[in-house]
């Protein structure tokens, strides 16, 4: 769980560098729009506008610079809503999630991937999510047992679900971190004592709502 | 008396071109390099021709070597050169840390150019800070390791002393002693702002003096610092009190 945090942390220190990174490009544009404007102005109060050709290469500068800034603007919401909107491949997140997970080999690991729609996220938050959840069934099963992983579509999305065979039972916190994952990929964690174990259900939907 | 030459240094050519417009309107003669090796080259040869700078501007984030690697260098090899540098981030660790080394002073990006020209025009001066301290010795001690890190700066002991120095030398910056004296460093400081009323002061005491201190605030005294103060620390004071003349748009 602990290292689960430090990804997390890890993604929103990269976001702080970006939206930092944005900021001062931005500030440089207008650095550059407000020197333009200043000159210009300077230049009509004084009369020297019309003769000054400085005066119409910083009229074309300030155009220039709205558009680069316009540009930088897009390519950076873009870059966030295209990774969020981008198709899934699910069993790769859930392979990925597996291996990062690590069971012990005392544990029986199974996969059934059963879906054939294709849910929408973003690729790292989706692995993180499931790896969250195989991590707390691997934790359960610390003394072997039986983990199965099945894919299967639903009328509302596509379904991952995750049963082990602990014997014990869940904790009060131990979905609490995963239930934070899941809201931000808008997906829905269900957990339910079952016979001879545990099942956690996580649905992820198809289209953006 | 020569115009002032200012060297501007920026990888941003449209930044670099509306600056240099604009600062060439208001008789400063300017110098433009698109990146620090540039900057240094222009330098060099500058002084081959006997046309020394009289400051370099420079932005701080560059391809290669960027701008505060830039002010140490110039430091190192032309010490009498003062280096402003400007920056379109927040906050820097890097732009501390010149501060701290003796970098004359920092401006935010987009700035005022209104408030830019005066600064320019007194940093051209190379202006003194001024140590005022009711112990001579610690007064000269702070003085000599202003020095160090090219700090131009001048100690004195009693409160004549010091208004005679403002009356004959060019200083911006005066840092006082908050127990000077029997007539008191809030009698001072307006004998002072009198004979230079731009004069931006920095106090410094060894004990919280609460009626003092609120004496000097209402004289509109810039910072306090509390003994002992380390140099790394009055030398980022001084270049942040320059740097505040000039507000971010």
């Amino acid at each position: 769980m602990h290292k689960l945090g430090i990804a997390a942390l890890e993604r929103t220190f990269l976001a702080e560098q970006m939206l930092s990174t944005l900021r001062h490009d931005l500030r440089n544009k207008h650095a550059n729009i407000h020197n333009a404007t200043y000159y210009i102005r300077r230049q009509i109060e004084q009369g020297h506008a019309a003769s000054d050709p400085r005066v119409a290469r910083f009229l074309w500068l300030i155009e220039e610079e709205l558009a680069a800034a316009e540009r930088l603007l897009r390519s950076a919401f873009t870059e966030i809503l295209t990774e969020e909107s981008l198709p899934l491949d699910l069993r790769r997140c859930v392979l990925e999630a597996v291996r990062l997970a690590a069971p012990a080999a005392s544990v029986v690991v199974d996969h059934q991937f059963r879906s054939l729609a294709i849910p929408r996220g973003d690729s790292q938050v989706v692995t993180l999510l499931i790896r969250c959840v195989i991590d707390a069934a691997v934790l359960a099963l610390s003394e072997g047992g039986f983990l199965s992983i099945a894919t299967s579509d639903h009328s509302d999305g596509v379904m991952v679900s995750v049963r082990d065979s602990r014997t014990s039972s869940v904790a009060v916190d131990e979905f609490k971190f995963a239930e934070q994952i899941a809201a931000r990929c808008r997906a829905q964690l269900c957990v339910a004592s079952v016979p001879q174990g545990v099942l956690i259900e996580l649905l992820f939907p198809t289209i953006l709502p | 008396m020569s115009p002032l030459r200012v060297l501007i240094v920026d990888d941003e050519q449209s930044h670099l071109i509306t600056l240099a417009a604009n600062l060439e309107l208001e008789g400063i003669e300017i110098a433009t390099a698109e990146s620090a090796t540039a900057a240094l080259q222009a330098i060099k040869e500058s002084e081959i021709r006997q046309r020394q700078f009289d400051l370099v501007l420079s932005d701080v984030k560059m391809p290669g070597m960027n701008g505060v690697d830039l002010f140490r260098q110039i430091r190192r090899e032309h010490p009498s050169i003062p280096v402003i540098l400007m920056t379109g981030f927040a906050f820097e660790t890097l732009l501390e840390e010149a501060m701290r080394e003796g970098a004359f002073a920092v401006l935010p990006k987009p700035f005022d150019l209104d408030q830019v020209v005066p600064l320019l025009l007194r940093a051209g001066l190379h202006p003194m800070t001024l140590i005022v301290d009711s112990s001579l010795q610690d007064a000269t001690a702070t003085v000599l390791a202003l020095h160090e890190i090219g700090i131009r700066a001048h100690a004195v002991g009693d409160s004549d002393s010091a208004q005679s120095v403002l009356r004959d030398h060019e200083v911006d910056i005066c840092v006082v002693d908050l127990v000077m004296g029997i007539e008191g460093t809030p009698t001072l400081i307006e004998r002072m702002r009198q004979i230079k009323p731009r004069l931006s002061f920095i106090a410094i005491s060894g004990c919280d003096i609460p009626e003092l201190l609120r004496k000097i605030t209402i004289r509109e005294m810039l910072m306090w610092l509390r003994k002992p103060v380390s140099v790394p620390v009055l030398a980022r004071t001084i270049a942040v009190a320059r740097g505040s003349m000039v507000a971010r748009r």
